[in-house]
């Protein structure tokens, strides 16, 4: 065994600087900025954060695809560093939202926390052992745990809290639990070398058992049906940056790490992907997932369970995605994956300047915000429209570029193309209740007395550049997928 | 050339997004600016035209593995027509808003809508893929969202352009997966390949057919399209009668080369439909842009009809009976262009210088108010009911005498249009401009300035000369040399007798009506043509009321009550089954979600064991 | 009597399903927290005996990363447990169903 430390190091760069910058923030907390007041530290520490998170962006590209790092527990692919990427891309979208919120109580531990996410899903990108895919992992979720019940001033943020802890603690100890079923099958922790021993083994009803394990935690992450019931509460109750960094830069990761669990990364050939019984259980959580997004999400009258449940019905295109990048590539997934957290994040960021100027979470709230602020509700407009997938959007390219993936290989001959289709007939009920936050925020005419919205620099300025991201992908697509 | 077209078709984007970012507020810029890009669109479109020569030029977008997609210009005769139709129209449209929205408060958002209008349509002209159209085809739709919706402070503007937007959407899906389908089986959604091979598949052109019937206002996608005139008139003269509505139409014949004979009778029988439906309900309007509206989609119903008559023997004859249809259909989509939009337009003008009074019924006498409006409607109104030598004429014989020749039956339902449409038209003609004045706001009537009768003139001088094939000279050669020339002039006479005897009914109906006569005279049929003409819209919106928001409420139900409440509460007898006592009696909706949690982990399981 | 590899994974199979169903019954947040713990020590358990039987020593290195995940779950856990009973008074998971439509 013959580690290569200084190559080590090297990868990761990003990682660590995340991680020295978290320490910075904390130093600085505690001593410059002890008495300064609650906006100025959030601004501070999120400004240090994004400086930060932009250098380990530059790094991770400048990196580049360094292949298998430590004896293969790190595998930096293309797909790793483009994962690394479009994380810290969100990490931005989420600091920059985040600012000037003056409810949390301790930004600069807010930001810290932020990082440290950020740290975990960038592992989960690279990951390639289990022992680290767990850990990468657990890092990620504890982190987000702590997101989510940030808010002290509200009750319902120390529910969300704790129903997301609770519930993410038992889809890890299953997951752990058929990771340990999964060694002690083949006797490794590698991916590769796993795939190796099950190809030469062939079935075992233990594996039955060690997948539905694995995938209930996975499905458990991405918020498939029926693991989905926790979504709604914590994106409800959570604060508004936390729900959008679980929202997206949490799915883009997961996703990722999904994939390459399944399929393993580009140059390896297929891995568990090709044992019998994984697929079809996917297609099941993504079909059900459609489903139920979709259809629940038409009944909801609160703007964040609207997108819960519409985050549900992504997940389950996403899923088909998965299996559709056993043989396309993970190239239409990641770009589905990058251009839907921008635009969840995005509209997750434009409720969140709305609740700090009062208006509380109702479809009803949104209502004469084209008069009251047209920024947020042009951004607002591009962002669900993008969602919805209508085109020039990225939204739409995304949908089609993970459905023509899942038809093409066999077009209706296999259930990943009915599958498809499924979700093209969903995709236009979902356009429906898209249409409801559209119509409330651009056509009603606003509650008497309500105030023009004042949207604090930074937010504006994020927000504007994530709904031109939207747009720019939307419209040359070439830019996110020449990378696969 | 290429710079040309990419040119043309870059020139209103520009505008857009010149007036979005900077002339909100200031409107008489933006309407200059639009009104600049719209001549200069229809000057280049005039020269692309003269040059003639057919060119194609594509770039790639995109590449997805072995799928690639691209964005190209394929610029031939039948595109050069529509552009010019789009240019000329457009052009008209927009001198005509000078006046028309000059007191608007929201100009800019106007001019910037139509620009961005024309910009998708000329995308729609000029792509050379199907793919690149669907985008456009998306991008008009949002344009006319925008543009229905410009008076969105009135509830019934903004309804209606939701409902144009939903409907729209749903033969927009229908589109997609023909175009899924036909690049699934074919390999390829570029036109002109797809000329070269293709799989016959009654699926894709019936598939595509769906967008049509969406965007062209077929039955029984039609709804949109009456509502739809609660947007600004000039909007109904350039979108909603001349363009856009005719984009289906141009779509159909970019893909004449993918359609079976089975496919066709479907268009010819929906086409057909929609004519004679149409034409029904316009006769019971009492608003002159509704009967408009009507008699649009029946106009456009004849425009399908004969797509699908000219192609129905396409197995015996091969392509030249196929592309009869083009022909027919093309031409009376131009020459309908022209006078349907001079109509709107004198409508707008009516309903200008009547104060924004829409009722026919408080019109009246407008001849001698109005007398350039009067002259120039009435060269419309002679030119769609099919008056000799004028355009509407000579598509529209070309139309008849393809169905007789195919179909004997839709030539009988056609040919009863011709009299209803003579009726209903004659009958908004006596009621808007003869008589005596019916209400304060026509007695007062006035014609509008220069701005809003130069329009009017171009276009009825076009509405007379546009039928006339042998003036275009050598352009257009290829759409006019597929239009099927009848021997003899039988159909010329029938066509004539019928549209006489519908004038005549007219005539002699609403002549000296202060009322509606047919409603007195006959209120039973009038009663029943009102029922036929709502009987959509209750349908419609029983479905969305009843099924689709009960279905919603359902699964509210079954989320709330079945899960917090039944599985929560009633979890005793859940936990029983486990085996583990009555312990969950009152438990809180975490566990609920714990219990589905292990549901989902049992079906998983049993999935995966082959359980079923 | 020597236990042979079945009888320790059906030993951690029995713990994980008790854990499990401790979650699905229990009404204290901090019982149900508990019976997390003993899902992870299920998983613990299995790792270490698949690891002893297999020979190799990467089982018991995950199991000292899981007992550190465990602990700093505690503390994340722990944490959310008081801040939600300082607003609300109670631990009770049957009183936390505030977040609904």
């Amino acid at each position: 065994m013959n580690i290569d430390y200084s190559l080590f190091f090297r990868a990761m760069q990003p990682e660590s600087l995340l991680i020295e910058a978290a320490l910075a923030i904390i130093i600085l907390d505690l001593t410059v900025m002890r008495r300064k007041d609650l906006s100025a530290r959030l601004n501070v520490a999120s400004l240090v954060g994004a400086l930060a998170v932009a250098l380990a962006a530059v790094l991770a590209l400048r990196n580049g695809a360094m292949g298998e790092i430590l004896n293969g527990v790190l595998n930096l692919d293309t797909l790793a560093v483009a994962t690394r990427v479009g994380v810290l891309g969100l990490t931005l979208l989420v600091l920059g939202i985040g600012t000037g919120g003056a409810r949390i109580r301790n930004p600069a531990e807010y930001v810290v926390i932020v990082l440290c996410a950020a740290v975990g899903f960038m592992l989960m990108a690279s990951a390639q052992q289990l022992l680290l895919v767990f850990l990468a992992l657990e890092l990620a979720s504890l982190s987000l745990y702590v997101l989510a019940g940030f808010d002290k001033s509200r009750p319902e943020s120390a529910e969300a809290g704790l129903k997301y802890f609770l519930f993410g603690g038992m889809a890890a100890a299953f997951l752990l639990f058929g990771f340990s079923l999964l060694y002690g099958l083949t006797g490794t922790l590698d991916l590769p070398g796993m795939s190796v021993v099950m190809a030469a083994t062939g079935f075992h009803p233990m594996l039955a058992v060690a997948m539905v394990m694995i995938l209930v935690g996975f499905g458990y992450k991405a918020a498939a049906a029926p693991f989905h019931l926790w979504a709604p509460d914590a994106y409800q109750g959570a604060p508004a940056p936390a729900a959008a960094f679980i929202a997206s830069a949490s799915k883009l990761a997961g996703f990722v790490l999904f994939t390459r669990l399944l399929w393993g990364s580009a140059s390896q050939g297929q891995m568990l992907g090709a044992t019998p019984g994984w697929v079809p259980v996917v297609w099941l959580l993504a079909g059900a997932s459609m489903l139920v997004g979709n259809l629940a999400a038409l009944a909801q009258s609160n703007v964040r369970r609207l997108l819960a449940y519409s985050a549900i019905a992504h997940a389950g295109a996403l899923l088909l995605g998965v299996i559709a990048s056993g043989r396309s590539g993970p190239g239409p997934l990641f770009f589905y994956l990058t251009t839907y957290g921008i635009a969840t994040a995005g509209a997750f960021g434009v409720f969140h300047v709305l609740e700090n100027q009062g208006g509380a979470q109702k479809l009803k709230d949104l209502a004469g915000l084209h008069r009251r602020s047209p920024l947020l509700a042009g951004c607002l407009m591009v962002f669900i429209l993008s969602l919805a997938g209508v085109p020039p959007l990225s939204g739409f390219f995304g949908k089609f570029a993970v459905f023509a993936a899942a038809l093409s290989p066999a077009g209706l001959g296999s259930p990943t193309g009915w599958l498809a289709v499924f979700a093209i007939a969903m995709s236009a009920v979902g356009l429906y209740y898209y249409l409801l936050i559209l119509k409330e925020a651009l056509v009603r005419p606003a509650a008497a007395g309500a105030t023009a919205v004042k949207v604090p620099a930074a937010a504006a300025l994020t927000l504007v550049a994530a709904a031109g991201l939207t747009l720019i992908f939307g419209m040359f697509p070439s830019l996110l997928l020449r990378w696969f | 050339m290429l710079q040309h077209a990419i040119l043309v078709l870059l020139l209103p984007l520009a505008s857009a997004a010149i007036i979005a970012l900077f002339l909100r507020r200031a409107g008489g810029a933006a309407a200059g600016l639009a009104t600049a890009v719209a001549a200069a669109i229809a000057a280049i479109a005039i020269i692309l035209a003269i040059h003639g020569e057919p060119f194609s030029a594509s770039m790639e977008w995109l590449r997805l593995g072995d799928f690639s997609l691209s964005l190209g210009i394929k610029f031939d005769d039948l595109a050069a027509l529509m552009l010019c139709i789009v240019g000329i129209v457009g052009l008209c449209v927009h001198v005509f808003s000078l006046g028309y929205m000059h007191d608007d408060p929201c100009r800019g958002r106007y001019f910037g809508g139509l620009s961005i209008f024309m910009f998708s349509m000329i995308g729609i002209v000029l792509a050379d893929n199907l793919f690149m159209m669907f985008i456009f085809w998306e991008l008009v739709g949002f344009s006319s969202y925008t543009l229905i919706n410009h008076f969105h402070e009135k509830q019934s503007a903004a309804d209606a352009a939701k409902k144009a937007f939903i409907v729209n959407r749903v033969g927009d899906f229908g589109f997609l997966l023909g175009i899924v389908a036909c690049y699934w089986l074919n390999g390829t959604v570029n036109l002109t390949e797809l000329g070269d091979k293709h799989v016959f598949s009654t699926m894709i052109p019936l598939l595509l057919f769906c967008g049509a019937v969406g965007k062209s206002a077929q039955l029984p996608l039609h709804v949109w399209l009456p509502d739809a005139m609660e947007g600004p008139t000039p909007v109904s003269a350039l979108i909603h009668a001349a363009t856009m509505v005719a984009a289906g139409i141009y779509m159909l014949c970019r893909i004449n080369v993918l359609m079976t004979p089975d496919a066709l009778t479907v268009i010819m029988w929906v086409g057909t439909a929609t004519a004679l439906y149409a034409a029904l309900c316009a006769i019971t309007q009492r608003d002159i842009k509704k009967v408009l509206a009507y008699s649009t989609l029946s106009q456009l119903g004849y425009m399908v009809a004969a797509f699908g008559l000219g192609s129905t023997h396409a197995e015996e004859a091969g392509a030249a009976v196929l592309a009869a249809g083009v022909g027919a259909a093309m031409f009376h989509l131009t020459t309908h262009a022209f006078f349907k939009a001079l109509m709107f337009l004198g409508s707008g003008s009516v309903i200008h210088g009547c104060h924004h009074e829409q009722d026919i019924f408080k019109m009246g006498g407008l001849k001698a108010k109005m007398p350039l409006t009067f002259i120039t409607f009435t060269i419309g109104v002679l030119a769609i009911i099919g008056m000799p030598f004028l355009a509407g004429f000579f598509s529209k014989d070309a139309i008849l005498h393809l169905a007789l020749e195919n179909n004997h039956a839709v030539f009988a339902v056609l040919g009863f249009t011709v009299i209803l449409t003579a009726f209903y038209m004659v009958r908004l003609w006596i009621l808007v401009f003869l008589g005596t004045p019916r209400s304060e706001e026509s007695a007062h009537a006035h014609e509008g300035g220069w701005s809003m009768t130069l329009p009017l003139v171009l276009l009825a001088v076009l509405s007379v000369l546009a039928g006339y094939t042998s003036l275009y000279g050598h352009l257009f050669d290829g759409v006019w040399s597929l239009i099927p020339h009848e021997e003899g002039l039988l159909i010329p006479l029938i066509g004539d007798a019928l549209m006489l005897v519908g004038l005549t009914a007219a005539w002699v109906l609403y002549k000296p009506a202060a009322d509606d006569a047919l409603a007195q005279k006959s209120p039973g049929l009038f009663g029943a043509l009102g029922a036929l003409k709502a009987s959509f819209d209750k349908l419609y919106d029983y479905y969305v009321a009843k099924v689709q928001q009960r279905f919603a409420m359902l699964l509210n139900f079954l989320e709330q009550v079945i899960l917090s409440g039944l599985i929560v509460r009633g979890g005793a007898g859940l936990a029983g089954l486990f085996g583990l006592g009555a312990r969950a009696a009152h438990v809180g909706s975490l566990h609920a979600y714990v219990y589905w949690f292990l549901a989902g982990v049992a079906l998983l399981w049993a999935y995966a064991a082959g359980v079923f | 009597m020597n236990a042979g590899l079945s009888e320790y994974l059906v030993l951690s199979g029995l713990l994980f399903a008790l854990g499990f169903f401790g979650v699905l019954l229990r009404k204290n947040t901090l019982v149900i927290y508990m019976c997390l713990e003993l899902m992870l020590v299920a998983s613990t358990l299995a790792l270490v005996a698949f690891s002893r039987f297999n020979g190799a020593l990467d089982g018991h290195v995950f199991v000292f990363f899981i007992l550190t995940v465990a602990a700093a779950e505690v503390a994340v856990g722990l944490a959310i447990i008081v801040a939600l009973f300082r607003k609300r008074q109670t631990v009770m998971v049957d009183e936390l169903n505030h977040l609904k439509n």
